[in-house]
């Protein structure tokens, strides 16, 4: 076949030992061997990646199950406590945990040490020795980064890091500026961990302390709220897989999206104010009469929620040490002999038995013998009705009363009132107290406890008594938990005031509860819990304190109260234990801080004072001080007011009441603009003001402004839209 | 295809692009299973490279930002040569291949030589980096071609035509090449030269003697050198030491049993974040066969086969034995490093270090290998160009008969 000339450029070759055709055929006959061979090669290697996919060996499935997957578990922050008034009491801030793993450590640093250059050079023993070296270097300047941002001693990190452990952790609660830095010098590469952790804050201190509770160095619950609602504190976890790859990292690849939930938001009844007032009161007794603890409770009356609970002294939260004195809910956890406050109760028991009326006189002129007792009173007195037994607290008239009643009778009728029960308050330690000995009492018994020695009761219990006399005779379930939220603010549960049970007829609690006035009444041991403007009442009492199986010179100084006593809004319980310094009389430790809280709760909740108890006011006015309220209809066109009231009912059926703060005999005029007529009519009816009512409707005006204090007898002039 | 054999096709209804194409020596079979796997190329170099690129510079294209531009390159230099009249090939021959030797020596000087991993591979001018020994292979296919067409006829002058001269202009590169410590490199360039003298015709009882001095010198070699013998036994049993020799290996296998007969879907692969040693590189099939399972790894196989198919169609069609060898190193070198590069994966070959041509990372790999597909369509065109002359010739000559 001829073909191009060759190129001229090119040397002429020699002579050819072949022919140029059998050549070429030859040449074209090995290409397509040389493709054969090839396309066999090509086909044989497809049939093994076959086989490497679809019948892998057993031993690959378990590498490619290896060293991949990372359990990473992630924790929804724990739920916040809060107070009524929705002040955070308890609440969880996020902060990192560092920790290490130092085997993993160890493996990372030895996988870094670059030996590729020297495989060729040094035998096996040498690399091993040189990588060995190198890890260890590594590892130590991780040590020392370690130890130079956590401020910990070198010595000690090393140690973790040199250890065979796979978890320890270096510190908790750590700035995050730290983790920033721990990022910054790639120690995460290294293997270090930085863990986002949650750290409890209870941004209030001491504040109701006890009630809350507080959680361990695990962020679990150990005491009060914080234990008792644990289940619903805690944040959702979520224990997720991850794939991670080689260089440690989580892969985007897999991570699902998956959300953890804060635990549930528990907000309680606790009224922030109160509250504060009572344990300031508190802090005063415990600075005035050196006592081991001063405790009370605060329960509104007609609901059974408690909305002040305290103990002094305080701790804070915020700064647990190992000493746990001071943490212990005194007012649901500790009960002690109640002594004379348990009085009324007896009567109350006495009273329902038919036993005694408030009027009959009883003979305590001489000390109640029996069985080689001796019953007496510190202030005798001749005789005494039932009522004046309680008003001047005579140990010897509740025992003759009780000696009436007779054991059963006594003793069903205080666990009727809750002493010796559980009282269903949702909190931590609850203590039922003791009526002692369990069982059919001895006539001894019977008389200690008519006047509350020789069984105990703790101070939410007394409260709770106290309470159920308030409320006409009902006894109510101690309402601590308002409303449960969940971490989206759905409100999971709320709670609804519950009746127990009717303990006394209202007939019997009206008897009590006058007799418990007289408490406070000229004469009576209470007078120091009277509060201006309002009719209170209340049983002082000062209970022997046994101490190591005999009864000491300690006491029990306390107090159960209730205010206003003909319309009850608040019932109170004091027990403050061991005062030292001054007065250990109930009527002097206890009752003022009764009359300081209950005073101040009264005013905020704008409970009208009694018009006949109030003081004459300061300011001379013009009109004289009316204090029947007047009331002026300027404007024509509302014929009467029902038909007003009538119209607005419709419109704005839920609305607070009125309140008004009262101090020092004036009234501070709240914000009322754009209520309607009938709250402000009834709000400002008792107040001794005299009102100018102008149109109809919402209030649009009031003249003076909102927030002047005005005196009764003062004229608002009040416009409706 | 039954249909259409039983209804007679009018002519013009046919690929009209096809007919124009094949009567001007385009093979669009090669140019289509190349631009294939170039396109599965870009995409799983960013696949299997992405997680490292991201760990180690931060930058998740890091590596196939010069991929592109290796690729970019490429085609310049495709285009060039497709332009560059044919004569001048044979003259750049020897020329060309002096100039790889030189470089292959290059990657030892100081400033422009660089190292990786140990193996001095490389030459650092500007931006790029160039592997010499990537660009002999072209050279040296040309300059085996050029010497063995110029010899056509005498190779049966064994030692005077074949052993000595072809030794002598070989071992300045071999050298060098041993120098980077490429064992890959080296049997590649052994294996063109063996190609290039069996199908310009060299006696098999030469080839043979060849054969078994080459496989005495690689045991002498793998004896001499205790690591080498670890990497063999490493390959014989890469489970037995599956942290260490095996490690490579076994991981590419963890990628094939994970990706199934689909795969995980494209991005979806875990071998390439960290686990498996040169997910971009030499075991980038892996990362395929993990993704889209060995079903598509499988395509990847069939698109290598057609470019060896139509590469030996064009060895077996060429007219001259200078085109006829050029072809046949080119396709066979191609293909010898499929088959090497799939065969490590595989763990049917020894671990190599060899790419697989247009899928691995590394541009100076891609541009030489673009390099060869482009001088094997010009040997195609050529061909279809000597048809047509031939043809013309043909047609001219009865008409003169005639006269």
């Amino acid at each position: 076949m001829k073909h191009t000339p060759p190129d001229s450029s090119l040397p002429r070759p020699r002579i050819a030992t072949e022919d140029a055709s059998v050549v070429r055929a030859r040449g074209r006959q090995r290409a397509g061997i040389v493709g054969a061979v090839l396309a066999v090669f090509m086909g044989g290697i497809g049939l093994r990646g076959v086989q490497l996919a679809l019948d892998p060996d057993a031993r690959v499935l378990d590498i490619a199950a290896e060293k991949r997957w990372k359990n990473v578990s992630t924790q929804g922050p724990r739920g916040t406590v809060l107070d009524h008034d929705g002040n955070v009491l308890a609440e969880s801030v996020k902060q990192p945990a560092i920790s290490v793993d130092p085997v993993a450590m160890r493996e990372r640093a030895f996988e870094a040490v670059k030996l590729e250059h020297l495989k060729d050079r040094l035998d096996e023993a040498t690399l091993k020795r040189v990588a060995d070296e190198g890890a260890r270097v590594a590892l130590d300047q991780t040590g020392k980064d370690l130890a130079g941002v956590l401020v910990l001693p070198l010595d000690e990190v090393l140690s973790v890091l040199h250890s065979e452990r796979r978890y320890v952790r270096l510190a908790r609660n750590v700035h995050p500026e730290v983790a920033d830095q721990i990022r910054d010098l790639g120690l995460l590469d290294k293997g270090v961990i930085i863990e986002e952790n949650y750290r409890r804050f209870y941004p209030q201190g001491g504040f109701a302390a006890q009630l809350v509770g507080f959680v361990d160095d695990n962020g679990i619950g150990r005491q009060g709220l914080e234990q008792h609602f644990e289940e619903e504190l805690a944040g959702s976890s979520l224990e997720t897989v991850h794939r991670v790859n080689r260089w440690g990292s989580l892969l985007e690849l897999f991570r699902r999206d998956e959300r953890t939930a804060g635990g549930h938001a528990i907000k309680t009844t606790i009224d922030h104010t109160i509250q504060q007032a009572l344990e300031r009161s508190l802090a005063v007794v415990m600075e005035q009469s050196k006592p081991i603890s001063a405790t009370a409770v605060v329960v509104e009356v007609r609901t059974g929620r408690i909305v002040a609970m305290a103990t002094g002294p305080q701790f804070d939260p915020n700064h647990l040490t190992d000493d746990f004195t001071n943490t212990h809910n005194i007012a649901v956890g500790n009960a002690t002999e109640p002594g004379s406050v348990l009085k009324p109760f007896t009567m109350a028991g006495a009273l329902t038995a038919g036993v005694v009326t408030p009027d009959d006189i009883i003979e305590t002129s001489s000390p109640y013998q029996m069985y080689g007792v001796s019953i007496s009173d510190d202030h005798p007195h001749p005789a005494l009705t039932v009522s004046e037994i309680i008003k001047y607290s005579s140990n010897i008239g509740a025992s003759k009363i009780a000696a009436k009643m007779g054991g059963e009778v006594l003793y069903a009728s205080m666990e009727s009132f809750g002493f010796g029960a559980r009282s269903e308050i949702e909190t931590q330690g609850e203590a039922v107290g003791v009526r002692h000995p369990w069982g059919k009492p001895g006539p001894v018994e019977l008389a200690t406890v008519s006047f509350g020695q020789g069984c105990t009761a703790t101070p939410l219990q007394l409260a709770m008594a106290t309470a159920t006399i308030a409320n006409g005779g009902v006894r109510m379930r101690p309402m601590i938990i308002d409303e449960i939220d969940d971490a989206f603010g759905r409100v999971v549960r709320k709670s609804e005031p519950i009746e127990v049970r009717r303990v006394v007829s209202a007939q019997v609690a009206a008897q009590v509860t006058r007799a418990m006035e007289m408490v406070i009444e000229e004469g009576g041991t209470g007078t120091r819990a009277a509060i201006p403007g309002y009719k209170v009442a209340g049983k002082t009492g000062t209970a022997q304190k046994p101490k190591n199986g005999t009864y000491s010179a300690a006491r029990y100084s306390s107090f159960i109260g209730f205010a206003p006593s003909n319309d009850p809004v608040f019932a109170m319980a004091i027990v403050v234990d061991e005062a030292t310094v001054g007065s250990r009389y109930g009527g002097v430790v206890a009752a003022p801080v009764f009359a300081e809280v209950i005073g101040e709760a009264l005013r905020l909740y704008h409970v009208a004072p009694d018009p006949a108890l109030l003081p004459v006011p300061k300011a001379t006015h013009v009109n004289a001080p009316a204090l029947a309220p007047s009331l002026l209809l300027v404007d024509a066109n509302v014929p009467e007011i029902p038909a007003a009231l009538a119209r607005v009912e419709d419109e704005d059926a839920p609305n607070s009441p009125v309140r008004m703060s009262w101090m020092d005999g004036a009234w501070a005029l709240p914000d009322l603009n754009g209520r309607p007529m009938r709250d402000v009519l009834a709000g400002l009816q008792r107040s001794g003001l005299t009102l100018h009512v102008e149109g109809t409707g919402r209030l649009a005006s009031m003249d003076p402004m909102p927030g002047t204090w005005v005196v009764p007898g003062e004229t608002v002039q009040l416009r409706f839209q | 295809m039954s249909v259409v054999a039983d209804r007679p096709v009018p002519a013009s209804a046919r690929n009209k692009v096809a007919e124009r194409a094949e009567g001007s020596g385009w093979d669009l079979w090669l140019l289509g299973s190349v631009a294939g796997l170039i396109s599965m190329g870009f995409l799983y170099v960013l696949s299997a490279s992405g997680p490292f690129a991201t760990h180690a510079f931060d930058d998740p294209w890091f590596f196939t930002k010069r991929q592109v531009a290796g690729l970019v390159l490429g085609v310049l230099v495709a285009l060039v040569l497709l332009a560059t009249p044919w004569r001048w090939y044979r003259r750049a021959a020897y020329p060309a291949y002096g100039i790889t030797v030189l470089m292959v020596y290059m990657v030892h000087l100081p400033f422009i030589g660089h190292a990786a991993k140990g193996a001095p591979r490389w030459i650092d001018i500007g931006p790029f980096n160039i592997q010499p020994s990537e660009l002999a292979k072209p050279a040296l296919a040309l300059a085996m071609a050029n010497y063995l067409a110029r010899n056509e006829g005498h190779l049966k002058d064994f030692m005077g035509v074949v052993a000595i001269p072809i030794g002598l202009g070989l071992a300045p590169m071999l050298l060098g090449i041993a120098l980077q410590s490429d064992l890959g490199a080296l049997a590649l360039i052994v294996g063109i030269v063996g190609v290039g003298v069996f199908v310009a015709g060299i006696e098999w009882k030469w080839l043979v003697a060849l054969g078994l001095v080459i496989g005495v010198l690689v045991a002498g070699l793998v004896l001499m050198e205790p690591y080498r013998m670890a990497r063999i036994v490493g390959f014989l049993d890469p489970l037995g030491d599956a942290q260490g020799d095996g490690y490579q290996v076994v991981q590419g296998w963890v990628a094939f049993a994970e990706g199934g007969l689909f795969g995980k879907g494209l991005g979806q692969g875990v071998a390439q974040q960290g686990f498996l040693p040169e997910a971009h590189t030499d075991m980038i099939s892996a990362v395929v066969a993990e993704e889209l399972g060995v079903f598509g790894w499988s395509l990847l196989i069939v698109l290598y086969a057609i470019m060896l198919w139509r590469g030996t169609r064009i060895a077996m069609n060429a007219k001259g034995l200078f085109e006829m060898v050029l072809a046949s190193c080119l396709s066979a070198v191609l293909a010898a490093q499929v088959v090497v590069n799939l065969g490590v994966v595989a763990g049917l070959v020894p671990p190599k270090g060899l790419v697989l041509p247009f899928m691995s990372y590394g541009a100076s790999a891609l541009i030489s290998h673009m390099v060869m597909i482009a001088i094997l369509l010009r040997v195609g065109l050529e061909t279809r160009r000597t048809e047509i002359a031939a043809e013309q010739a043909v047609q001219r000559a009865p008409a003169r008969a005639g006269a």
